[in-house]
């Protein structure tokens, strides 16, 4: 059974491997839907990471900008997800050994990029999805209470393709073999919480 | 179980997308980065940083090194920041005068290194830094690394 993605947005890994070849022949249409795509697992993985808004917003665009440098030099087109998300947790973990980061929760004093919600979002949560809105919110709640390892698992997985174990491990540092037993083990956890929360 | 954890992944990605999306402007930038390789350029890429896992010696007083190749040259950086201001010292090998622009996401610098290959540049915000180098043989362009 396939679900669709939150957008609908393709993303298995051949049809990502076609829009990355069409981007390294100079298709910049290409190259924008590959960014559209793959930026939700680059984003989670540099929140799994912790970082604060800036630092994670800079991590973010090195990755992306290293992509567009190597753009002629990826041999294996088809794992340009894994590649993205070798090289986001690369950059968050440098920005964290470079313990630039003055202190946790410093977060709040730097610059926020304020809601940046699309127009379009903003009318399905108020017109159609107020319900399901809730219902996001209280599963982000719970999720909040997970365990680290958890919370960082899944982070990186809500960004990604469903069944992307291969740029969740890469994104980590774990044995692809372990991210499917974990995945249960957390979103068993997940249930619990959202059950004594009173959710759905 | 497996279809119920699909769903409730799913569920999550949902939800992450509307509760922490990734900020437009960041999408916008990384769209940008397309049109803004240098495709004359020769990539000289990060061949030594201080700061990698595999680096055990850690360069003291906060100064973190790079080295960057494009097999026939050679870019050796070294980056410290003071109370947020970042300063560089860099030295092109072989050594030769060049123009050197060092850039960020939305700003560049220009700086002049001597006839020994070395320049600076201070003043500089934290973030994605890359440089490109103009040397007589042609222009290099650095791997970006995040300052």
């Amino acid at each position: 059974m396939t679900l669709p993605g939150p957008r609908e947005v393709i993303v298995d890994h051949e049809s990502i491997g076609r829009l990355f070849q069409a981007a390294a022949k100079g298709d910049a249409a290409a190259w924008r839907s590959l960014v559209e795509a793959l930026s939700p697992l680059v984003w989670s993985v540099v929140r799994a990471h912790g970082l604060s808004d800036a630092d994670g917003h800079e991590a973010y665009q090195t990755t992306w900008f290293r992509l567009a440098q190597h753009l002629d030099r990826i041999r294996e087109p088809e794992r340009v997800s894994t590649w993205l998300a070798t090289t986001a947790r690369n950059e968050c973990r440098k920005i964290i050994r470079s313990g630039r980061k003055l202190v946790v929760g410093e977060a709040d004093t730097f610059d926020r990029i304020p809601d940046e919600r699309t127009p379009e979002t903003v009318v399905i949560e108020s017109e159609e999805a107020a319900a399901e809105a809730e219902r996001h919110r209280r599963l982000w709640a719970a999720f909040q209470q997970l365990g680290d390892k958890c919370q960082r698992l899944l982070r990186v997985l809500m960004g990604s393709p469903p069944h992307s174990y291969q740029e969740a491990a890469a994104a980590l540092g774990l044995q692809i073999g372990s991210i499917g037993p974990m995945r249960q083990r957390c979103l068993r956890r997940l249930r619990v919480l959202m059950s004594e929360g009173g959710g759905p | 179980m497996t279809e119920d954890d699909d769903m409730l992944e799913n569920d999550l990605r949902r939800a992450a997308e509307f509760l922490d999306p990734v900020p437009a402007a960041l999408l916008d930038s990384a769209v940008a980065a397309f049109t803004l390789r240098s495709l004359d350029a020769e990539l000289a890429t990060l061949t030594f940083d201080s700061l990698a896992e595999a680096a055990a010696v850690r360069s003291g007083g906060g100064v973190r090194v790079l080295g960057f190749s494009s097999g026939e040259h050679q870019v050796e950086v070294e980056l410290s920041f003071t109370d947020g201001s970042g300063r560089l010292v860099g030295a092109v090998e072989p050594p030769e005068p060049a123009e050197v622009v060092v850039e960020g996401a939305s700003w560049s610098r220009a700086v002049r290194a001597d006839a020994l290959g070395r320049f600076t540049c201070a003043g500089l915000a934290s973030g994605p830094l890359s440089l490109r180098v103009r040397l007589a043989a042609g222009e290099l362009r650095t791997e970006w690394i995040t300052a």
